[in-house]
């Protein structure tokens, strides 16, 4: 019994779109600390690396494996997260050590939340089918 | 912390940082304190630090690593030390009456840049908007998950 239940959300790409959407919930937190530090004097921005999670991910797909949990990724901070706006040097007008920019912040928002709610609504849609396949009559 | 936590602190600072502005603007003229003594109105300053309100490092977020969010937060709300400015003004009734004094006639006033408050409050109102509108997202990002299952 505990086979069949594990194999039916265990499988297919339920395991990857799950962890796709954690990630993105996680990054949605980093991205919401840059906007409300916009002010912030010595702040640098914060984020998740992206493609490394895209590598873990495709790596996982081939092996047949599970990405990465949330509590692995590995956040960028400082000079790994690259800057969103400019900070201080010759020429520029922030001189308060902040390298946010809040406008690219929000479209890097913007865009997280996209993934996030279009991998909620594949979420929603293959627990959808798997319900439909048990009570073997559309929903 | 969670998301919206984090976009409330910063609307929570950046609106006290407006109440600042707004009484910075309201006392450009003001030549007394609040106890009635000839000391002109020092325009408040509010300072920022990354971090939650109750000092915390702030809940290992999602983000997992040791990374921290934490929003941010007012560490002080200060009075600027810029020096006062003279103004001529003998009919003022606070204008200095000694005709032996060098400021005789002129009246202290506090140093307030008009401009500098203006531009400054359109900061703290696009850094609202802009907290405001991460809410949103967020507030969509939670019904699209509560649907997974609904």
């Amino acid at each position: 019994m505990t086979g069949l239940l594990e194999g039916m959300f265990s499988g297919g790409a339920l395991p990857h779109l799950e962890r796709t959407l954690a990630f993105a919930a996680a990054r949605h937190l980093l991205i919401l600390d840059n906007v409300a530090n916009a002010d912030t004097p010595g702040y640098r921005r914060k984020d998740l690396d992206a493609r490394a999670f895209e590598e873990s991910l495709r790596a996982a797909q081939r092996d047949g494996a599970v990405p990465p949990r949330p509590r692995e990724y590995r956040q960028l901070r400082g000079k790994e997260a690259g800057p969103s706006g400019s900070i201080s040097q010759p020429g520029v007008l922030r001189h308060d050590g902040n390298d946010v920019d809040v406008e690219r912040e929000l479209a890097i928002l913007g865009k997280n939340a996209v993934l996030h709610n279009s991998l909620a609504g594949l979420l929603r849609n293959s627990f959808e089918q798997i319900r439909m396949a048990i009570t073997e009559r559309p929903t | 912390m969670n998301a919206l936590d984090i976009s409330a602190s910063a609307l929570s600072a950046q609106r006290t940082r407006m109440t600042a502005i707004a009484g910075n603007i309201a006392n450009a003229n003001t030549t007394r304190d609040e106890y009635g003594r000839r000391i002109p109105y020092r325009r408040l300053e509010v300072l920022f630090a990354a971090g939650s309100e109750d000092g915390s490092a702030g809940a290992a977020g999602a983000g997992g690593a040791g990374g921290t969010v934490r929003g941010v937060r007012v560490t002080d709300v200060r009075p600027a030390r810029d020096p006062f400015r003279w103004v001529r003004d003998p009919a003022h009734p606070d204008a200095v009456d000694d005709p032996a004094s060098p400021f005789h006639g002129q009246v202290l006033m506090p140093r307030i840049n008009a401009v500098h408050e203006m531009v400054d409050m359109m900061l703290a109102s696009r850094a609202y908007e802009a907290n405001l509108s991460s809410m949103e997202t967020t507030k969509a990002m939670t019904a699209a998950a509560l649907r997974i299952i609904a």
